[in-house]
């Protein structure tokens, strides 16, 4: 495997931030992190990148344990959150920065190397702007830059969207994709937005309070959610008893009308959000009372609050 | 603040190599043998005057001199209370003036920042002295104008200046949407001021209370030019050692200057833990292009008087010292002269060069330890950082005199003889100076991302390049900020250093005190000018190099 993290456990002042993390990942993959904040997921990513040590457990490259080995000296490199560019020097210099400490690089090959990459991440046109002119964007990019120059065995990326607005994270998202695709570089993203972890990655980990809930495909995650906390992390879920079994139905996934269907309820919410519009309905299913969420896409359905209607459900998944 | 809280805010390895282990070693020792020892050894001393334990000393001051202990709480609790207030009427006009008058009133200010001691005192002197220019020239009086209340005005002409700089700030950080909304629910604009503005500057108010009792009780100078016959603590401990030799008596004296101020510290840190969320939630919304504050009329007039009669005593202080050390009003009329220059030329020049020298030895270093010191603190999870911490910050609550006499108690013999050396000036005005110079550069590292650090050790940096390269470099306002207030402080004491000069190594502070005991006032004016251009000079410079920086330095 090309990337194996095993057993590994991370304790600040006795509280575990991170408990038996285990994950292999194959060479190119895109895996994400994704949690609330405090899951761990910034701390197992600080411990891939070398800047914490786990007290247990050990972190293994190409075969290689390079648990104990410092940031400095791991093929590894991280985009921050906040990009960390060196605020006293320029595009050019930040991304070259990390190709001066390999001292078998000529002066010349080393700025071909960081014109290329500049290049590549589509910043050729302000290689000589002090870097702290730059949009947040252009900063992602050069720190992305960067860090690619270097070549690395993985790349680490901590939450590097969450400081763009809407429109430039989905654009970034996609570009970041395409970069990884082409240079076909093992990555793993930290994120908390799930919407982003479901576009973006070939895999998940789903992480809370320090422990691993599920890893999967975006697909798996989201329509075979293994517990009740990733099926309410990654996007609603109506969460229903029956017997001893959870049964999970995604809004989406609930048939709702005046003709006689399975179940009946009142409409008690009405939210319009655009593209869909959000209905909460009364009901009673075996004795027990739910408030179920329906999302109906369109507007060719209309129902008001304090109207009584039916509803069924479309696709069910069981939790064990 | 969020990022801080990302994974962890320490690296997870305190020490790379040897020359973070011999750092953290050297500057832990440094604080160690410069500031613990000496206090240590103020304690020792006072409680063991012949190497035996006992009270007598302190028996000794409480019987005979329950006087001194009476009339240093007075003037200190006086001269704190007439600089608090006078302090915050000039910060409540400032606040709330347009930026020109506000520039105009700091700029004022902070002359008196960068001065050296007694100078209101000596030009007080020159204008109402026994042969004073206004009461014996012009209107013909021989009074005499030594006693408490001369010491309690002095000390406030000296320390209003800091006090008022201080709640200033604070209170310019007041959101001006408070202040609109209480006059909009109602309030008077005097009450608004009561209610709104003072408890929201009330951590401004009560460090600058701190400060000045601190330095009141610990004035010496201030009493012997122009006490008269009123003693305090203070004095007794300067002539206890200047002139009897009396160490161990000194030793006491200095421990129970430091008591009240260690009480008065205490609840200063308690308000300053209640109201720090207020001062910082305040910061951040501040809004201060607007400044239509109307105080009414009557509050106006009287707040603005205040502040200019106080500004005017300020500038006509600088203007007497000025004329004073070039002309000579003896026989009643101006004279112009340069009788006086040329005697400073002839004899006390090497005093200046001296001053300047040591101040520039000081300021470097101080800002080079305060700043690893805080960054080793800041960023690295050592054990003992919290400690060291502790004992680094000590000397800001610790009165002039307290530290110098703990100088010549801890370096007078083995192991470390540094008495009479300009070694033991120099070191005490570096380790005075720490605290602040440690805490200006734990501010700016605050603002220094955490992940900066992580990057350039993540793209294959050592140790040394991040600190030196990446670090560093960051710190740089931090370390002008501290070069700059060590100079001034090193070109203004006197309060710790005098015990610790001899005559070779005389400073400009010192000699210009011993001109002013002597009663030679041209001398003394001519020595304050120099001082004051000199450290105008380098605050000015300095400062603009800062400006230049801030653009670097705020992402």
């Amino acid at each position: 495997m090309y990337l194996k993290i095993q057993n590994v456990t991370k304790e600040f002042d006795n509280i575990e931030a991170v408990k038996d993390f285990s994950l292999e990942v194959s060479e190119g993959e895109l895996v994400s992190l994704l949690g609330p904040s405090g899951c761990g997921k910034t701390t197992m990513l600080r411990m891939i990148g070398g800047f914490l040590n786990p007290n247990k457990g050990s972190i293994y490259l190409e075969n290689n344990d390079i648990t104990k080995i410092p940031p400095e000296k791991r093929p590894v490199s991280t985009v921050f959150q906040n990009y960390a560019l060196f605020p006293h020097l320029n595009v050019l210099d930040n991304v070259t920065y990390g190709l001066k400490n390999n001292k078998e690089l000529s002066k010349k090959s080393m700025i071909d190397k960081a014109n290329e990459m500049i290049d590549i991440v589509g910043m050729s046109d302000f290689k000589n702007r002090s870097v702290t002119e730059l949009s947040g964007g252009q900063q992602q990019r050069v720190a992305l830059a960067r860090s690619l120059v270097l070549g690395p065995k993985v790349l680490l990326m901590d939450e590097p969207l969450s400081n763009l607005d809407a429109k430039l994270r989905l654009k970034m998202r996609e570009e970041i994709k395409k970069i990884q695709k082409e240079l076909k570089i093992t990555m793993i993203f930290v994120t908390h937005d799930q919407e982003e972890a479901i576009s973006i990655s070939d895999r998940i980990v789903v992480m809370n309070k320090g422990e691993i809930k599920q890893i999967g495909s975006p697909r798996e995650i989201y329509e075979h959610p293994n517990n009740i906390f990733v099926a309410n992390f990654i996007g609603r879920a109506n969460i229903l008893n029956l017997a001893d079994n959870k049964i999970i139905v995604r809004p989406e996934n609930v048939e709702l009308g005046y003709n006689e269907m399975k179940y009946k309820g009142q409409i008690v919410e009405k939210n319009y959000l655009g593209f869909f519009t959000s209905y909460s309905i009364k009901t009673t299913i075996f004795d027990m009372e739910y408030t179920i969420f329906a999302d109906l896409i369109g507007t060719n359905k209309n129902f008001e609050i304090n109207d009584e209607v039916y509803f069924d459900f479309k696709f069910m998944h069981p939790i064990k | 603040m969020k990022r801080l809280s990302r994974g962890s805010r320490n690296l997870d390895a305190p020490f790379y190599d040897i020359f973070d282990l011999s750092t953290v070693f050297i500057i832990s020792g440094l604080i160690l043998i410069f500031i613990l020892w000496p206090i240590t050894e103020v304690l020792v001393k006072s409680f063991f005057p012949d190497n035996k334990f006992s009270f007598e000393m302190y028996r000794d001051i409480f019987t005979n001199d329950r006087k001194l202990i009476y009339n240093s709480l007075f003037i200190s609790t006086l001269s704190t209370i007439g600089t608090i207030v006078i302090s915050t009427i000039i910060a409540i006009y400032a606040t709330f003036s347009n930026r020109k008058i506000k520039n105009i009133i700091s700029a004022i200010l902070m002359m008196t920042m960068i001065s050296p001691p007694f100078v209101s005192s000596l030009s007080y002197i020159i204008l109402f002295g026994r042969r004073g220019l206004v009461t014996h020239r012009l209107l013909g009086l021989s009074f005499s104008p030594y006693g408490w209340q001369g010491i309690m005005m002095m000390q406030i002409a000296g320390n209003v200046s800091i006090a008022a700089l201080l709640i200033i700030g604070i209170m310019s950080t007041i959101d001006r949407n408070l202040i609109n909304a209480s006059l909009d629910l109602g309030e008077s604009p005097a009450s608004t001021i009561k209610k709104v503005v003072l408890p929201l500057a009330k951590p401004g108010i009560v460090a600058a209370s701190f400060l000045t009792f601190v330095k009141s009780i610990a004035d010496f100078g201030t009493p012997i030019i122009i006490g008269g016959k009123f003693n305090v603590l203070a004095t007794e401990a300067y002539l206890s050692v200047i002139g009897r030799g009396n160490f161990p008596r000194a030793a006491a004296i200095s421990v129970l200057i430091l008591i009240p101020s260690l009480f008065i510290f205490q609840i200063y840190r308690y308000h300053m833990d209640s109201s720090q969320l207020l001062s910082t939630s305040g910061a951040k919304i501040q809004n201060n292009d607007y400044y239509g504050f109307n105080m009414g009329k009557p509050l106006t007039i009287f707040v603005g008087l205040i502040t200019f009669l106080f500004l005017s005593f300020l500038v006509i202080q600088y203007i007497v010292i000025f004329l004073s050390a070039i002309s000579d009003f003896r026989t009643g009329k101006l004279i112009f002269t340069t009788e006086y220059i040329k005697s400073v030329r002839a004899s006390l020049m090497p005093s200046f060069f001296r001053s300047i020298r040591y101040s520039f030895i000081a300021g470097i270093l101080t800002s080079m330890i305060g700043l690893l010191l805080s960054y080793y603190v800041e960023r690295r999870n050592l054990k003992i950082g919290k400690t060291i911490d502790f004992i680094s910050t000590l000397p800001y609550i610790m009165p002039g005199p307290f530290f110098g006499i703990a100088y010549i108690l801890a370096f007078n013999g083995h192991p470390l003889a540094l008495t009479g050396t300009g070694i033991i000036v120099v070191l005490n005005c570096i380790f005075r100076q720490i605290p602040i110079s440690t805490k200006a550069a734990s501010a700016s590292l605050k603002n220094i991302s955490m992940e900066l650090e992580y990057a350039a050790r993540d793209l294959g940096s050592s140790n040394l390049k991040v600190i030196f390269g990446v670090v560093m470099p960051l710190l740089k306002p931090a370390f002008l900020v501290s070069f700059i207030n060590t100079f001034t402080a090193t070109m203004t004491t006197v309060g710790a250093i005098i015990f610790l000069i001899t005559p070779s190594t005389r400073v400009a502070t010192v000699e210009m005190f011993n001109v002013l005991r002597d009663g030679k006032y041209g001398l003394a004016s001519v020595l304050a000018c120099m001082l004051i251009f000199t450290t105008l000079i380098i605050n000015v410079s300095f400062s603009s190099l800062l400006l230049g920086k801030a653009k670097i330095s705020k992402e």
